[in-house]
C-alpha cells in the first residue's frame, strides 16, 4: 500500500504554493538591508496571503513518468483555520484503490507543534503518525513532505534579488536560504511572486549547494474563487529525471462553515460521515 | 404702549417684542435694533469609564435641577505595557507565563513577527508608580529581560455634559432694497421665485440604505415643492468582513482592543457560536483596496488571525421616487438636463478572474479521466473488492515434502447506503489453498465476509452482523487484540488484516470528542480458522510428530503421529469494552475484555494422560481411550489492558500491555491447567534520515505468573518489525518482514520486491525464511523456506 504521512493534500496544492517556501531572517553583512527587508516583506506576504476561514476540495495528483502510465491519487480534503495558527485538516483518499477510504487528519498547533492520525480502512484502525518528516516522497509524488507542510516565514533568510518575467509577467524574485540547514531538505529555494496576487509562480528547489536547482515548480493556472486567488493547476517537476507531478483542483469552496466536529476521530474513520460535506 | 408691554412681559421677550414693534412701525425711518438670540452650549463637567457609570451621575444631576446629557467621545490615553521577551520560541514563553501565573500575575502570550519571537505581556498601564512597583516584582522573579513598550490606546469614554444658554447679539442693519448686514457680512434679500408649471412628472429616484435618510429626502422635496414617494425594494449587497478570529474566551478578545484602536481601527468583539468562541469584526467593507489597507496594518501589527470574509446581505434599500412638483407653494425651476453626451462612459474592463501561465502544458491540459462528479458514498455498490494470487515454490522440497503451496482470494460485496445513516452490507470471500507434491491437498472455501447492517447516529455507531475488529495499537502482535477471529491458514505470511476474520458480533461505538467507547459482544464463539492437516502451514505437523512451539519428545511425537484432534469451539465468544482518547500529544485506550482466545491450545486427552502416568504403554493406552487424543481448548479469560501511542524525536512510539487470566498451560505431567499472565508489546516506528525508508520494531513479551512445573516457557521476547522502502518515484518498493526470539534461535525472515508501477496492482516476488531451534516457530517451519511471486490488487 502507499503510505501517507504528514500534511493533507490540500496543503500540496496551496501551501506549497502559496506559502510553502517563502520566510524571514537575518540578513548576512555584506547584503543590503533593504534586499533582505524587501524579501522578508513580500515572504510574509505570500504567507500571510487570504484562504478563507476554511475551504473543501476535491483534487488530484498525476504523477507522470515518461515511458509509463500517470498514476493518479484523488482527495477530498478539509482545511479549518481556527486563527493564532490552529488549523485543522482532514483529507480522505478516494483513489487508487488500493489507498480508497484512507484518511489523514492534521492538527496544526501554534508554533512547530502538529498532531496526525492516519486511518487505515483495511484495519479498520486510527493510528497516530510522526508528522515531523521532511524528506520522503509525499505518495510517490515529486513533493517531499517538507513542500506540504506550514513553513513558517521565520524558518528563511530571504532576499529580494530583482524583478524578472516568468511567462510574460513581471515577477519580484526571492532568494530564501534556511536558518538552520538541518531543518531543510533544501539548501536554498528562488521563488518567483507575481505580487499582484503575492503567489510565486516558479520556485526552483535547491539541494547540496548545488548551483543548479534539482526541482522546479511551476503554476499554470490561478482563478479567483470567492474572492481568493487559488492556484488550479501546478506542476513540480524533478529536473534531474523529469519525473512530473500535477496538481490540479477540481472544486475549491472557501468559508463554506465547515464545523470543527469535521477534524475529529468520528468522521476519520467514517467516510459517509464525512462524505456530507464534500464540494 | 410698548412700556406697558415691557412691563407685562419678562425681560427675556423684550428684544422679540421690540422687533415686533419695529415692524409695526414700518421701516419709515432707518432703524438700528438689538437682536438677542439664545443659544445652547455644551459644557463638559465630568467624563467616566463607563455610560452606567455616567448615567447614574447624570440622573442625580438632572434630580438638581441641571440640563445634562451623556456623550460618548474618543480619548487617546497614553499607556506603557511591561512586556518580557524576546523569546525564541512559544513553549519558552508559556513557561514564563505559568511561571508568572504561579506568581499571582496574569499574562498574556504574544506573537512577535518583527522579532521572529513570542513576549509575555503583563498589560499596559498608565499609573507610573504601580508599573515599577510591578517591574520591580518581576524583576525580583529573576527575570532581567523585561521592556517597557510605550502605547496610545483611544479609549471610549463617557462625558456629562451640561447645557449652558448663550447669549449671542447680532446687529441687523436693515435697507430698503439693499442687503442686510448679519454680524458684520453683507446678505442679499431672497428673491420671490415665481410660480411656473411643472416642466417634469417623474423624474428619476435616488436610492438611500436607511429610511430615516430618505424621510429626510422626502421632506427636503416637500420643502421644494415637489411630491414624491418612497419605494422599498430589497437588493443584495456584498461586503467583506475583516475579523480576527477565533479566541476562545472574551477576555482573550479584549485585549487586543487596545492595539486595534491603536491602530484607528473600530473593533467589536462578537459571540461565535459555531466555534464557541469570540471573533473581533472590524467592520464590513466593499473597497477592497480599503481591506489590503486594513489587512496590512494589521499582519504589520502582527496579527496573525485575519479573515476576509464575504457577507451577502439582502437589505432594504430606499427609493425617493420624485413624482412631480405639488399645487402648493412655489416651486423651483426644474433643472436643465444637459444634452446626451455624444460620447459614451468607457466601459470598464472587468477584473479577470482566470490567470493563466505559459504556453498550455500537455500534461497539464490532459484531463486524465478526472471527473469533477462528487464521490457521495451513498447508495449502491456491487463489485469485487480485491484479488490476490499467490505462487509458492518451497526451496527445499525434499524436506519438505511439497512442491509448492499456492494461494487465491478474491472478495466480492454488496453494499447499499440508502442514506447517511443506514448502511447494508454482504460480502461474499472465495480463497483456493492448493499444495503440491507428497502431501498435496486442494481446498476452496466460500465464506461470508464482512456482512453486516449498520445504523449511524450523531455521536453513535451501531453495527450488526459479521465483522472484522482488531483492538489494540501495535501491529503484529497486538496484545489486547482477544475478540477476533485468527485465520492461521497460512500462519504469518500475511499481514494483520488478512489474518483476522470477520465474526457475528454487536458492535456499539459512541464518539464524544476525543474520546470513544467502543462495545463489542460476540454472542457465538468461532475459533481460528486452522489449515489442513497436511498443509505446511499447520500448527500440527503429523508426519513428525511435532506441535508448534513445543518442544517435541518421543512420547509426544507417537501422541501426535498417531493421534486425532478435535477443537472444542462451543459457547459464547464474550465481549468487551474499550474506551479510548486520541487527543492532543498522547493517544491511550484501556479495555476490559471477558474473552475466549480463538487460538487453539492442545489439551492431552486426561485418561490417556492417566494411563500413560499409570505406565501402560502408549498403543495400549490409545487404542483404550474414547473421544481425541488432543482436544484445541479456548479458555475464557480476563483480559485487563490499556495502550498508549505518542510523537517524541521523529518517531511514533506505541505500547500495550494486557493482563490475562486462564492462559493455558500444560505441566511436566501431561496435566492442562490456566495460570494468569501478563502480554506486553513496545513499538517504535521511524523514518531514518527522514528518507523514503519506514523502520517499525516491536519487542514482545510474554510472561506467565507463578508458573511452576510447566512445559510452556514462563517468559518469551521477541523482537519483530519491518522495513521498508520506495524508490524510483514509488514505482518499486522494498521490504523486509522479520521476527527473531530473544533466548534462543528462533527466525523469521520475509525479504519482498514488488513493483507498483501500475496502480492499484502490485507484483512481487519474496522468500520466506525460516529456521531456529526445535521447539521453536521458526523451527517447526524451518523446512517451508519458500520463493513466492504473487499479485494483489484491489478494485
Amino acid at each position: 500500500m502507499i503510505r501517507i504521512y504528514r500534511h493533507s493534500f490540500i496543503n500540496t496544492l496551496t501551501a506549497i504554493i502559496l506559502i510553502g517556501s517563502l520566510a524571514p531572517g537575518i540578513p548576512p553583512a555584506q547584503a543590503t538591508q533593504n534586499a533582505y527587508q524587501k524579501g522578508t516583506e513580500l515572504a510574509r506576504a505570500v504567507y500571510n496571503r487570504p484562504k478563507g476561514h476554511d475551504t473543501r476540495t476535491q483534487g488530484a495528483m498525476i504523477l507522470i513518468d515518461q515511458g509509463h502510465s500517470p498514476r493518479i491519487r484523488e482527495t477530498y480534503s478539509y482545511r479549518l483555520d481556527k486563527g493564532h495558527g490552529h488549523v485543522l485538516s482532514l483529507t480522505r483518499f478516494t483513489a487508487p484503490a488500493d489507498i480508497a477510504g484512507v484518511g489523514l487528519l492534521t492538527i496544526d498547533y501554534p508554533g512547530d507543534k502538529s498532531d496526525q492520525w492516519l486511518y487505515l480502512p483495511a484495519l479498520g484502525r486510527v493510528q497516530r503518525i510522526a508528522s515531523n518528516r521532511k524528506g520522503g516522497r509525499f505518495v510517490g509524488s515529486d513533493l517531499y513532505y517538507e513542500d506540504i507542510q506550514d513553513r513558517e516565514v521565520s524558518m528563511d533568510r530571504h532576499r529580494w534579488v530583482g524583478r524578472e518575467k516568468v511567462e510574460g509577467v513581471l515577477c519580484d524574485k526571492v532568494e530564501s536560504i534556511p536558518v538552520m540547514a538541518s531543518n531543510s531538505v533544501y539548501s536554498k529555494r528562488i521563488s518567483w511572486i507575481y505580487s499582484k496576487i503575492m503567489i510565486p509562480l516558479r520556485v526552483d528547489f535547491y539541494q547540496n549547494g548545488r548551483l543548479t536547482p534539482v526541482k522546479r515548480l511551476t503554476v499554470q493556472k490561478v482563478e479567483k474563487i470567492q474572492g481568493y486567488w487559488t492556484v488550479m493547476d501546478s506542476t513540480m517537476e524533478d529536473l534531474e529525471d523529469h519525473h512530473k507531478t500535477i496538481m490540479k483542483i477540481e472544486k475549491i469552496d472557501y468559508n463554506w462553515h465547515l464545523p470543527a466536529s469535521l477534524f475529529s476521530l468520528q468522521m476519520l474513520e467514517d467516510p459517509v460521515r464525512e462524505a456530507k460535506y464534500r464540494p | 404702549m410698548y412700556k406697558d408691554l415691557q412691563r407685562t412681559f419678562n425681560r427675556q421677550d423684550a428684544h422679540l417684542i421690540a422687533v415686533i414693534m419695529a415692524c409695526i412701525v414700518g421701516w419709515s425711518a432707518p432703524v438700528m435694533a438689538a437682536d438677542t438670540s439664545a443659544t445652547y452650549e455644551l459644557k463638559p463637567v465630568r467624563e467616566y469609564p463607563t455610560r452606567f457609570g455616567a448615567e447614574k451621575e447624570m440622573r442625580v444631576m438632572m434630580r438638581r435641577g441641571k440640563r445634562v446629557e451623556v456623550r460618548k467621545i474618543e480619548k487617546t490615553i497614553h499607556l506603557q505595557r511591561l512586556e518580557l521577551g524576546v523569546l525564541p520560541n512559544v513553549s519558552e514563553a508559556r513557561a514564563v507565563a505559568n511561571k508568572l501565573k504561579r506568581n499571582g500575575l496574569d499574562s498574556l502570550v504574544r506573537r512577535m513577527p518583527s522579532a521572529r519571537g513570542y513576549v509575555v505581556s503583563l498589560g499596559a498601564f498608565a499609573n507610573q508608580r504601580f508599573l515599577a512597583t510591578l517591574r520591580e516584582r518581576v524583576a525580583r522573579m529573576g527575570f532581567n529581560n523585561l521592556r517597557v513598550v510605550a502605547v496610545d490606546v483611544i479609549q471610549p469614554r463617557f462625558q456629562i455634559v451640561e447645557r449652558v444658554r448663550v447669549l449671542r447679539t447680532r446687529q441687523i442693519i436693515p435697507s430698503n432694497g439693499g442687503p442686510q448686514v448679519i454680524n458684520g457680512t453683507r446678505v442679499r434679500p431672497a428673491r420671490s421665485v415665481p410660480v411656473t408649471m411643472p416642466v417634469a412628472t417623474v423624474v428619476k429616484g435616488q436610492g438611500f440604505t436607511s429610511r430615516t435618510a430618505a424621510e429626510h429626502y422626502v421632506e427636503r422635496l416637500q420643502r421644494e415643492g415637489y411630491t414624491s414617494k418612497i419605494k422599498v425594494k430589497e437588493v443584495t449587497r456584498e461586503y467583506s468582513s475583516v475579523q480576527l478570529r477565533v479566541y476562545k474566551k472574551w477576555a482573550h478578545a479584549q485585549r487586543e482592543l487596545p492595539v486595534l484602536l491603536t491602530l484607528g481601527l473600530n473593533p467589536r468583539i462578537e459571540t461565535d457560536f459555531r466555534e464557541r468562541g469570540y471573533a473581533i469584526n472590524l467592520g464590513l467593507f466593499t473597497n477592497p483596496s480599503v481591506i489590503l489597507h486594513i489587512t496590512r496594518k494589521m499582519a504589520q501589527a502582527g496579527f496573525r488571525n485575519i479573515y476576509v470574509i464575504p457577507v451577502t446581505e439582502r437589505q432594504p434599500h430606499y427609493i425617493v421616487m420624485k413624482l412631480g412638483p405639488s399645487s402648493k407653494g412655489h416651486v423651483r425651476p426644474a433643472r436643465r438636463v444637459p444634452p446626451r453626451s455624444r460620447y459614451k462612459p468607457r466601459s470598464i474592463e472587468a477584473q479577470p478572474t482566470v490567470l493563466v501561465f505559459g504556453a498550455p502544458n500537455q500534461a497539464s491540459e490532459m484531463n486524465y479521466g478526472l471527473s469533477d462528479k462528487t464521490i457521495r458514498e451513498t447508495g449502491l455498490d456491487v463489485g469485487l473488492r480485491d484479488f490476490r494470487i499467490e505462487y509458492g515454490r518451497l526451496a527445499d522440497n525434499k524436506a519438505a515434502g511439497v512442491d509448492a503451496s499456492n494461494y487465491l482470494r478474491t472478495t466480492a460485496y454488496l453494499d447499499w447506503k440508502p442514506d447517511n445513516r443506514w448502511e447494508w452490507q454482504l460480502e461474499g470471500r472465495v480463497s483456493a489453498y492448493q499444495q503440491t507434491g507428497k502431501q498435496d491437498f486442494r481446498h476452496t472455501y466460500l465464506e461470508t465476509g464482512e456482512s453486516f447492517v449498520r445504523y449511524r447516529e450523531r455521536h453513535v455507531r451501531v453495527t450488526l452482523g459479521a465483522q472484522k475488529v482488531i483492538w489494540g495499537r501495535v501491529d503484529g502482535i497486538p496484545p489486547t487484540d482477544r475478540l477476533s477471529r485468527a485465520d492461521l491458514r497460512r500462519y504469518f505470511l500475511d499481514e494483520l488484516p488478512d489474518r483476522r476474520l470477520p465474526v457475528p458480533a454487536l458492535r456499539m461505538e459512541w464518539f464524544s470528542g476525543a474520546y470513544k467507547t467502543d462495545i463489542f459482544l460476540v454472542p457465538k464463539f468461532f475459533g481460528a480458522k486452522l489449515p489442513d492437516i497436511n498443509s505446511i502451514w499447520s500448527p500440527i505437523d503429523k508426519t513428525n510428530g511435532e506441535l508448534i512451539g513445543v518442544k517435541s519428545t518421543p512420547v509426544l511425537a507417537a501422541l501426535i503421529h498417531n493421534g486425532r484432534f478435535s477443537d472444542d469451539t462451543k459457547g459464547a465468544g464474550g465481549g468487551g469494552i474499550r474506551f479510548s482518547r486520541t487527543g492532543r500529544g498522547v493517544d491511550f485506550a484501556l479495555t476490559v475484555q471477558r474473552a475466549r482466545q480463538s487460538t487453539p491450545y492442545y489439551e492431552l486427552n486426561p485418561q490417556l494422560r492417566a494411563a500413560l502416568l499409570a505406565g501402560v504403554p502408549l498403543v495400549t493406552a490409545m487404542a483404550a481411550t474414547r473421544g481425541p487424543t488432543f482436544t484445541g481448548r479456548h479458555p475464557w479469560s480476563w483480559v485487563v489492558g490499556g495502550d498508549v501511542g505518542t510523537v517524541f524525536e521523529g518517531a511514533t512510539w506505541r505500547f500495550e500491555l494486557a493482563w490475562l487470566s486462564d492462559i493455558p498451560v500444560t505441566t511436566k505431567d501431561f496435566r492442562y491447567k490456566t495460570l494468569n499472565g501478563v502480554n506486553w508489546t513496545a513499538g517504535v516506528e521511524f523514518f531514518p534520515g527522514g528518507g523514503n525508508a519506514r523502520v517499525n520494531l516491536q519487542l514482545v513479551g510474554h510472561h506467565l505468573l507463578n508458573a511452576k512445573n510447566v512445559l510452556d516457557n514462563r517468559s518469551t521476547y521477541l523482537l519483530n518489525g519491518e522495513v521498508e522502502d520506495v524508490f524510483l518515484h514509488g514505482r518499486w518498493r522494498t521490504r523486509l518482514r522479520f521476527m527473531s526470539g530473544l533466548e534462543q534461535k528462533d527466525y523469521y525472515l520475509n525479504p519482498e520486491l514488488a513493483y507498483l508501477g501500475w496502480e492499484p496492482n502490485e507484483f512481487y516476488l519474496g522468500y520466506e525464511y525460516f529456521g531456529g531451534a526445535p521447539g521453536t516457530f521458526g523451527g517447526f517451519h524451518k523446512n517451508d523456506k519458500m520463493w513466492m511471486l504473487g499479485w494483489r490488487t484491489s478494485f
